[in-house]
């Protein structure tokens, strides 16, 4: 039996009138990749986001190991939030900083490293996602694809149990998204983390996905692993795997 | 008609709703000052780009301003022959009211305007939430350092902006003018008191809170883009410039 190390149940959002999560439920394994599809706008980000407490659900549940995180308290919440590495769309690199500042932040506010430690250890971090040779530079100085690397080694320098992808792959070449899912494969085997990955990106998520759900319309309408999944006969999620533009999904419903 | 009414409520709805939120913002600014760790090189970094970096136009300011008010009161007491005031109320204005006045909308519009731009942008681009998931409480690493360094230079910046205007005054009076130079001085000694100065610095250090406060709450709740960033901005420098005089005149009726 699968050991599930986050359990989302009946988990709702609204803002103003529009009801984004109209009951989640959701399990994700642990030391495993789980990617959420579906449509842009569609709340996967929400999900997300409450996953990390950066947004309270109106009602519902999510359990960490155990521990209900829709109901802590700030103190409680950081000291979970210690255990998250997130990489963020655009990367969100604080862009006052250098790509090294970037990455070592984590340990500079959190740790007690020596100065000598955390250059090394940033370094090697730097190493593993490609990008030595671009300490001294600023976020504006690299391109998207570098951003997003340098998002990822910020991610992982704490050596988080869990890592968190807003559409890792979104806006990049196929050649550097190729690239990028390589790197979140590797990753994932080399500190055995647990990866959830949101994305529209379908080549992606079959090339990594242990397990796929499909959210769509404020709730899960398909779970599985990747073969389970083409197997399925919903018609919702033969259309969004097939990238069709005719079926049970509307394409002015979302907008 | 119903259509007014509506209008005229949301209006002092969201004006309560806002103003709610900043006091809230705030409330939680106090609570993160004194939470351990207590990083002072944020405030010093700060204190070097609203202090030192507004010196110069300070100064540029408040000596044109105390010039033009020793220009304009000598013509005014020239007419009953008490050109010998003109110091004092160079100096009474300054101290009491523009050196405090004038440093606050200078400081308003180049740090507080850069406070709303770059926190703003930190929203919107997700920096602030990468700093939430990273356990970095916000409103500690960005906003705390800004309010209290604010706090502290921006009454420095006045004893500077009070002392230049003074000398800007002086030029014009006793070396333009040729108001008697003895006369000028000593009527500046004996009419300006130290609560005048006092009084004034009170005034630009509730000033400096409330300009940074609202500069870091507009950049704190940008929403939208560029184009939020943009009217953040604009809503910052336009809002703390019409509190600080609203401020001026109630701290100015209670004080005096």
């Amino acid at each position: 039996m699968q050991e599930n190390i986050i359990k989302i149940r009946n988990l709702f959002k609204k803002f103003g009138n529009q009801e984004i999560l109209k009951g989640v439920n959701l399990d994700i394994p642990k030391g495993k990749i789980t990617v959420i599809i579906g449509r842009s706008g569609g709340g996967k980000s929400v999900l997300l986001k409450h996953i990390i407490g950066l947004i309270k659900p109106d009602s519902g549940e999510i359990y960490i190991d155990g521990i209900n995180i829709a109901k802590e308290k700030e103190n409680t919440l950081n000291e979970i939030r210690k255990r998250f590495g997130m990489l963020f769309q655009e990367g969100a690199l604080f862009d006052s900083m250098t790509i090294e500042e970037n990455v070592a932040f984590p340990l500079v506010e959190h740790t007690k490293m020596s100065l000598e430690e955390i250059k090394r250890r940033t370094e090697e971090v730097l190493s593993l996602v490609g990008l030595t040779g671009a300490e001294k530079k600023y976020p504006s100085e690299i391109s998207g694809g570098m951003r997003k690397r340098a998002g990822l080694a910020r991610a992982i320098i704490s050596n988080p149990d869990i890592i968190l992808f807003d559409e890792p792959t979104s806006g990049l070449d196929p050649i550097m998204a190729a690239h990028i899912d390589n790197l979140i494969v590797n990753i994932q085997k080399k500190l055995n983390v647990t990866c959830i990955i949101i994305s529209h990106d379908i080549q992606s998520t079959f090339r990594i996905a242990h397990k796929i759900a499909m959210l769509y319309d404020g709730i899960i309408i398909a779970e599985g692993t990747p073969e389970y999944m083409k197997s399925l006969d919903n018609p919702y999620l033969k259309q969004f795997i097939e990238g069709s533009s005719t079926g049970p999904i509307q394409v002015v419903d979302n907008e | 008609m119903n259509k007014i009414i509506e209008r005229i409520g949301k209006t002092f709805i969201d004006f309560f709703v806002e103003a709610g939120k900043m006091l809230l913002l705030l409330i939680e600014v106090i609570k993160q000052t004194f939470k351990p760790p207590i990083k002072l090189e944020r405030i010093f970094i700060q204190m070097e780009f609203i202090g030192v970096k507004s010196l110069f136009v300070v100064i540029l300011v408040s000596t044109f301003t105390g010039m033009v008010l020793a220009l304009q009161s000598y013509t005014g007491f020239r007419r009953f022959s008490a050109e010998s005031m003109v110091g004092a109320i160079v100096a009474l204005s300054l101290c009491r009211e523009l050196g405090p006045v004038l440093t606050s909308i200078m400081v308003t519009a180049r740090a507080g305007s850069a406070m709303a731009a770059e926190i703003g942008t930190m929203r919107v681009t997700e920096q602030i939430d990468a700093l939430t998931v990273m356990a970095v409480n916000p409103v500690k690493y960005l906003i705390v350092p800004r309010i209290i360094a604010s706090i502290l230079v921006v009454p420095i910046l006045t004893i500077i902006s009070d002392y230049t205007g003074i000398v800007g005054g002086y030029i014009v009076g006793v070396k333009l003018l040729h108001i008697n130079e003895g006369v000028y001085i000593n009527r500046t000694i004996d009419l300006l008191e130290m609560s005048d100065i006092f009084n004034g610095l009170f005034k630009s250090i509730v000033f400096a809170l409330l300009l940074s406060l609202i500069g870091c709450y507009k950049g704190y709740y940008t929403k939208g883009g560029a184009r939020g960033v943009g009217k953040a901005t604009t809503e910052a420098v336009v809002l703390a410039c019409v509190v600080i005089f609203v401020a001026d005149y109630v701290l100015t009726s209670f004080l005096f």
